[in-house]
């Protein structure tokens, strides 16, 4: 449920009480009509039919044909069907999670692609989808792109490295051949007339069909599959520097390039290991990666390296055969998610309940006189500690009947670890957690339009409005302090202000880092 | 024939102590003259066992003689057979002692009976009460002269059945100190012969003890485990300190993650994250 309603607050904080409305009657509903959803949400069908438009062009609401269960993805802006196909729109919940990482994946763009590609990843995430040309265009209607030409090539660069990509392709898994061999470069250009596919009357063929579907929108989005393979491999990478102390920038050096490598095949989140990795690959790469640095990689220090990443207490690679070597995918996920669990085990029960949780994994299902015994606890406090922890859920309790008539003074009660149950309600607190801030978030943002005077936060451009406020301070803040003779209610509301700012910092910062918490717990 | 019933009694007396549990009959006949005929030795068995030197046990079906010491069956002497009975059945728990309650069964004796029965062998001295750390209600009979086990007592960790924390703590400060102040990984056998040197602890500790004080340093992650090749080229296991940080773990830093009502927290509640006053403080603290 926490998810649920987290969503709602995204969809409230990026685009209105109004879209969040009809969200919240998607996702809580499921898959349903245009008029039911008019029905559900209370609110004017115009009203209905124009927020379902944006939902549609930001991709956190998708449209199926009713009977085919095929995407509808020609014109998403007409609501009422197509030659008589009747539409269902679905709320795409965890697409509306990821918008809490957009400010990472812009850091990402701007690490990989420079500025321009910055302004790119930028363009595509306020705007939703958009054609390729509409990407260039709107970059240099509002200034924001100097060259169309560098612009043109990166975007290129972006779609052929998966950063962008053709919007639905997911969902289409078999004509995924026919996208990827859709026409690239200038052709991409081109593609959008339906003239340059005269195969488009063969409606016969409905593999062909499809595609073209595609290759006639061919409107593009930020791949977050894509993205998120690389915060997560960059994930992986903080826990081996975090956890490993022998030569480790060494060995950081060769897991950085042994997940560089495997990068572009990482495409199963849920694989127990990676693809294989050749020694010889894994020292070009570090070379590659060092090429700036005047230090030579010798076989014997990657060797070392390799030893200590393969070493049976951490175990975050394997050996196969003499030469390959795989990453342990699924070992470091749980190490992730069991680190991120103990550290809020440990803030919020103490030094004492960590140690209770981590004997109770360690001993597997104990009695609770067995388990005082191996805490070196006094007795009250590992008890209070116990029944503290089973309130939030993080040990579970088993009765054992020891007879047949379940008499509880005869029965043996277990204590253990639901390690699934545990990672389950981490999340949904981090959730919760997250959407609180948000609350909090938005309350601020309404005290300080408030304290402006003017409706400032326009919420379906968050990043220009924000934009716009900080000019308005600019404005008007700096500039009456250094040439004026502020009155006291100026300054006062001054001191407000930033005071207010300084509070929003603080809570999107918050977010930030726990949109990471929660792709720890959910997306790695 | 005063002398030969002495020289048998000594001969049976000598016989019966060489095994804990005693010995059978047939033992004991071996070991006589042959000369001795069963009248005699019948005789011989009785004197001893009227003057509580010889104990019958009955064991897979068998009966067997136990010798018991001198200075102990003065002490037996004039006990009345209830008595003998429930001293027998505390003797048998040896030092993990008998509840009074199983005594009670075993014995079949009424409680106000079994009472005052353990009240005469508690001013004999040949019982004494004690309690258990994993019952603290129950009270428990065991013999006057013996220690209550480990298992009984809780090891060292114990103090008046209570777990003593302070002990604890202090064994704990001073080992992982000297763990981090080592520059190389160190064994038990180590910091045991460290914290032995400190005479921190008056009683003995045992290798055991040390390695379940370095287990729950390992549960608090403030230590870790590793198994190293020593000179002989045996594995030996090894500890070193150790800080992991812990990546992307914010939920704990946050008022949310820690509040101790976050399960009572909702957008229109009473507790609501828009009127919070923790999320309020957390802000004042952090303001610059």
């Amino acid at each position: 449920m926490e998810k649920y309603l987290l969503s709602r607050e995204i969809i409230n904080f990026h685009f209105g009480e109004l879209y969040g409305q009809i969200f919240w009657s998607l996702s809580t509903y499921g898959t349903c009509g245009f008029k039911e959803l008019v029905k559900l949400s209370g609110v004017s069908a115009e009203k209905v039919k124009q927020a379902v438009a944006v939902l549609l062009q930001h991709n956190v609401v998708c449209a199926y044909e009713r009977d085919s269960g095929r995407v509808f993805m020609n014109k998403p802006w007409n609501l009422d069907g197509e030659e008589g196909v009747e539409v269902v729109f679905e709320a795409k919940v965890e697409e509306v999670l990821l918008r809490l990482r957009f400010p990472r994946f812009i850091q990402l763009a701007r690490e990989y692609y420079g500025e321009t590609g910055e302004v790119l990843c930028q363009i595509l995430l306020e705007r939703g989808l958009l054609s390729f040309e509409d990407v260039i265009q709107v970059g240099i209607t509002h200034g924001r792109l100097k060259s169309s030409a560098v612009a043109d090539s990166i975007l290129h660069k972006m779609i052929d490295d998966n950063f962008v990509c053709v919007a639905g392709c997911e969902y289409h898994e078999k004509n995924e051949k026919d996208i990827l061999a859709s026409p690239s470069g200038m052709k991409r250009k081109r593609s959008t007339s339906s003239d340059s596919f005269p195969g488009r009357e063969e409606d016969g063929v409905q593999n062909s069909s499809e595609s073209f579907r595609f290759a006639q929108l061919e409107l593009y989005r930020v791949s977050t599959n894509f993205l998120n393979r690389i915060l997560r491999h960059e994930a992986f990478l903080d826990l081996v520097v975090h956890t490993v102390r022998e030569n480790c920038r060494m060995v950081a050096n060769c897991f950085r390039a042994i997940l560089s490598l495997t990068r572009r095949e990482d495409e199963c989140f849920e694989s127990e290991q990676s693809l294989p990795v050749q020694r010889d690959a894994i020292l070009d790469e570090i070379r590659n990666q060092m090429a700036s640095s005047s230090e030579l990689v010798t076989v014997d220090q990657l060797n070392e390296a390799l030893n200590v990443l393969q070493d049976e207490r951490y175990n975050f690679i394997s050996g196969i055969g003499m030469s390959s070597f795989v990453v342990e995918i699924r070992k470091i996920r749980q190490l992730l998610k069991q680190r991120a669990t103990e550290h809020l085990i440990l803030k919020r029960h103490g030094a004492s309940g960590l140690r209770i949780y981590r004997l109770l994994l360690d001993k597997g299902a104990v009695e609770q006189r067995q388990l005082l015994e191996f805490a070196m606890l006094p007795g009250t406090t590992a008890r209070e500690k116990l029944y503290a922890m089973f309130r939030d859920g993080y040990v579970v309790v088993n009765e054992i009947p020891s007879s047949s008539d379940y008499k509880s003074s005869r029965s043996f009660f277990l204590w253990s670890v639901d390690m699934s149950h545990v990672f389950t309600n981490v999340l949904c607190h981090a959730y919760k957690a997250t959407m609180n801030m948000l609350i909090r978030l938005r309350t601020l943002h309404a005290e300080f339009t408030r304290l402006l005077g003017s409706n400032l936060y326009c919420v379906s451009e968050e990043l220009e409005a924000v934009s716009i406020q900080q000019e308005i301070l600019e404005r008007h803040l700096p500039g009456q302090t250094s040439n004026m003779n502020l009155s006291s209610a100026s300054l006062e509301l001054k001191e407000r202000l930033e005071k207010l700012q300084q509070r929003m910092g603080l809570y999107e910062v918050s977010i930030l880092r726990l949109d990471k918490n929660i792709m720890c717990l959910r997306d790695i | 024939m005063a002398t030969d019933i002495e020289k048998l009694e000594e001969i049976v007396l000598r016989v019966a102590s060489v095994e804990p549990y005693g010995v059978t009959d047939e033992e004991i006949r071996k070991n006589l003259p042959e000369n001795v005929s069963p009248n005699e030795r019948l005789q011989t068995y009785n004197n001893l066992l009227q003057r509580g030197r010889l104990q019958l046990k009955k064991l897979h079906g068998k009966l067997f003689y136990q010798a018991v010491e001198e200075h102990f069956a003065n002490k037996l002497q004039g006990l009345t057979a209830e008595e003998r009975l429930v001293y027998s059945h505390v003797e048998e728990a040896g030092n993990k002692g008998i509840w009074t309650r199983d005594l009670r069964n075993v014995s079949r004796l009424q409680q106000t009976q079994l009472t005052k029965i353990l009240k005469n062998l508690e001013l004999k001295k040949l019982v004494k009460p004690f309690k258990s750390v994993k019952s603290k209600n129950k009270k428990l009979y065991m013999p006057f002269d013996l220690e209550p086990s480990v298992d009984v007592t809780g090891g060292p960790w114990y103090c008046n059945q209570e777990f003593d924390a302070e002990f604890f703590d202090i064994l704990y400060k001073q080992s992982l100190r000297f763990i981090r102040g080592s520059s190389t990984a160190v064994t038990v056998g180590e910091v045991a012969n460290h914290i032995t040197s400190l005479g921190i602890s008056k009683e003995k500790l045992e290798i055991n003890d040390f390695e379940s004080l370095l287990q729950t340093m390992i549960y608090d992650g403030v230590i870790e485990k590793l198994s190293k090749r020593s000179e002989s080229g045996n594995s030996i296991v090894v500890y070193r300190s150790c800080r992991h940080t812990t990546p992307f773990a914010t939920l704990g830093e946050v008022p949310c993650g820690i509040c101790p009502v976050y399960k009572s927290c909702s957008i229109d509640g009473t507790i609501s994250p828009a009127n919070c006053i923790y999320l309020q403080k957390w802000e004042e603290s952090l303001e610059f």
